[in-house]
């Protein structure tokens, strides 16, 4: 009787000892494979069109509020950012029009806008800071490109547009049931 | 008469070779000298000068040597040349040490735009008649997540449209992929990587893989492929989007050309909401660690155990 017992406890102690999935040195091998992936977030001052905005508007009247329409060359937006934000000067620097305003008042460059969204939309600041809200090109080993939030989302008009989707493969001559089961 | 006709003939025959032959023998002779000039025919004829038969003598991929690679990939560029017209490369990268790769979709942000399977078509040099696509865009009803009616069918004049969410499916490189156990000759087998490849030179085209796969991964080649010359991919890989021949099964492959030289896949850089992700799973820093951590993920058909790598989520 005790044989067996030495017997099973030994083969245990083998079987555990050869088992190559509870080797320390896989974690270390997973450590050393971390790289360093730097990430580059596109400049949003480079596509906007009428940008520096103190050449036009050099001479900034006191106002209060901005009454609509507006006029050219911005007499085409459309303003559907929830319903009750009819304050521009809450997102734009009042004295400045070539900067943003956060809440506190500081000041904030358009190509960090991304800040200025974070403030009102927080669950969204982690997942893009991580990469996996909205598009991020690049290598997945490197360097990685990523846009900020207005190049997706217009900021007058956040809703993702609709869009045409490219055309649907061959339906085969002799197949049935086109459009599933149901 | 018959007789003495063809005694006559068994004369000459002996004039001629200079020794006693049978009838049997004469025969004989004339059934050899038959198939020596068929064979002389056929050989000289532009089916197998253009290389059709080439393959038939290949090595298996896993049995080729770095010189045996050099001369195959020399022939196929030369061919492509003599088809097409067009210059191409081709690559073999091998898998990267100590990365398995995992894609990951977020099927809150898959609008069905499609642009994924057209990326896909453009990069990899798919035939167009008959046109064959590796991924497919289903469209599902909210609520359900039954493959079988999905409709991959679907117009989209302005997507997403009302109350459907869009689900797209490509091969899921599965750890234990039920194509890999079936294939008779050995065809198609799983890397160190992850990624499931096919070697196409050795295909028989029997398509046990394609009943077996769950998915509807996989495609067939019921014809010679059609490309438009211009619309040729230049940079090619063995195992992944070299111009292949009638009769084989081709199938997604992660963009393995790209992917292990560190790029990603063309259908994640063609999409346009970003709700595909790519990655190395043992990086604690990608991606896709990140959402298989933090996220809902799930995989299709998981009752068929066949561990994809492939997964969904809902943000």
């Amino acid at each position: 009787m005790l044989r067996f017992i030495v017997l099973f406890i030994s083969t245990c102690i083998f079987t555990i000892c050869s088992d190559p999935t509870l080797n320390i040195s896989t974690k270390i091998k997973a450590e050393s494979l971390k790289q360093k992936s730097t990430i580059e977030i596109m400049p949003r001052i480079l596509f906007l069109t009428e940008y520096p905005c103190m050449e036009c508007h050099h001479e900034i009247e006191k106002k209060d509020k901005i009454l609509l329409p507006l006029k050219q060359p911005h007499n085409l937006m459309k303003f559907d950012h929830m319903d009750n934000i009819k304050n521009c000067f809450l997102c734009h620097d009042r004295f400045n029009y070539d900067q943003l305003r956060l809440i506190d008042g500081s000041t904030l460059s358009y190509n960090n806008s991304q800040n200025l969204c974070f403030q009102c939309h927080g669950e969204k600041k982690k997942d893009w800071e991580m990469g996996i809200h909205g598009q991020q090109i690049g290598k997945w080993n490197g360097k990685k490109f990523r846009d900020t939030c207005v190049e997706c989302h217009n900021p007058h008009e956040p809703t993702f547009p609709q869009m045409k989707a490219d055309p649907p493969p061959p339906f085969p001559k002799l197949g049935i049931n086109k459009h599933g089961m149901h | 008469m018959n007789y003495n006709k063809n005694k006559n003939i068994q004369k000459t025959m002996n004039l001629i070779l200079d020794k006693t032959t049978t009838r049997r023998q004469t025969l004989k002779g004339f059934a050899a000298l038959s198939i020596g000039m068929t064979s002389i025919i056929v050989g000289n004829s532009p089916i197998v000068k253009s290389g059709f038969m080439d393959n038939f003598f290949n090595k298996h991929y896993k049995e080729m040597t770095n010189d045996y690679k050099k001369k195959l990939f020399k022939k196929l560029i030369k061919n492509t040349y003599t088809e097409y017209g067009v210059n191409i490369s081709i690559s073999d990268p091998q898998p990267i040490k100590g990365v398995r790769f995992a894609y990951c979709l977020n099927l809150s942000k898959c609008n069905g735009s499609r642009r994924c399977v057209t990326a896909c078509v453009k990069e990899n040099n798919q035939s167009r008649n008959p046109a064959i696509q590796y991924i497919k865009v289903l469209e599902m009803n909210m609520g359900s997540i039954n493959l079988e009616a999905g409709d991959m069918y679907y117009e989209g004049k302005s997507v997403p449209n009302k109350n459907k969410f869009y689900l797209p499916v490509q091969c899921h490189h599965c750890y234990n992929a039920p194509c890999v156990t079936v294939c008779p000759v050995e065809a198609t087998w799983v890397q160190e990587d992850g990624i499931c490849v096919i070697d196409y030179e050795w295909c028989i085209g029997c398509r046990y893989c394609m009943a077996a796969c769950p998915y509807g991964a996989r495609r067939f080649n019921f014809k010679r492929p059609s490309i438009p010359r211009s619309k040729i991919n230049p940079n090619q890989g063995f195992l992944s989007n070299i111009i292949r021949s009638a009769g084989v099964v081709e199938k997604c492959h992660f963009c393995l050309h790209r992917t292990r030289n560190g790029e990603y896949p063309a259908c994640l850089e063609a999409c346009p909401t970003g709700a595909r992700k790519f990655g190395n799973l043992n990086d604690p820093d990608s991606e896709v660690s990140y959402i298989i951590s933090k996220k809902r993920v799930f995989v299709l058909k998981e009752e068929l155990n066949t561990i994809p790598s492939f997964f969904y989520y809902f943000d």
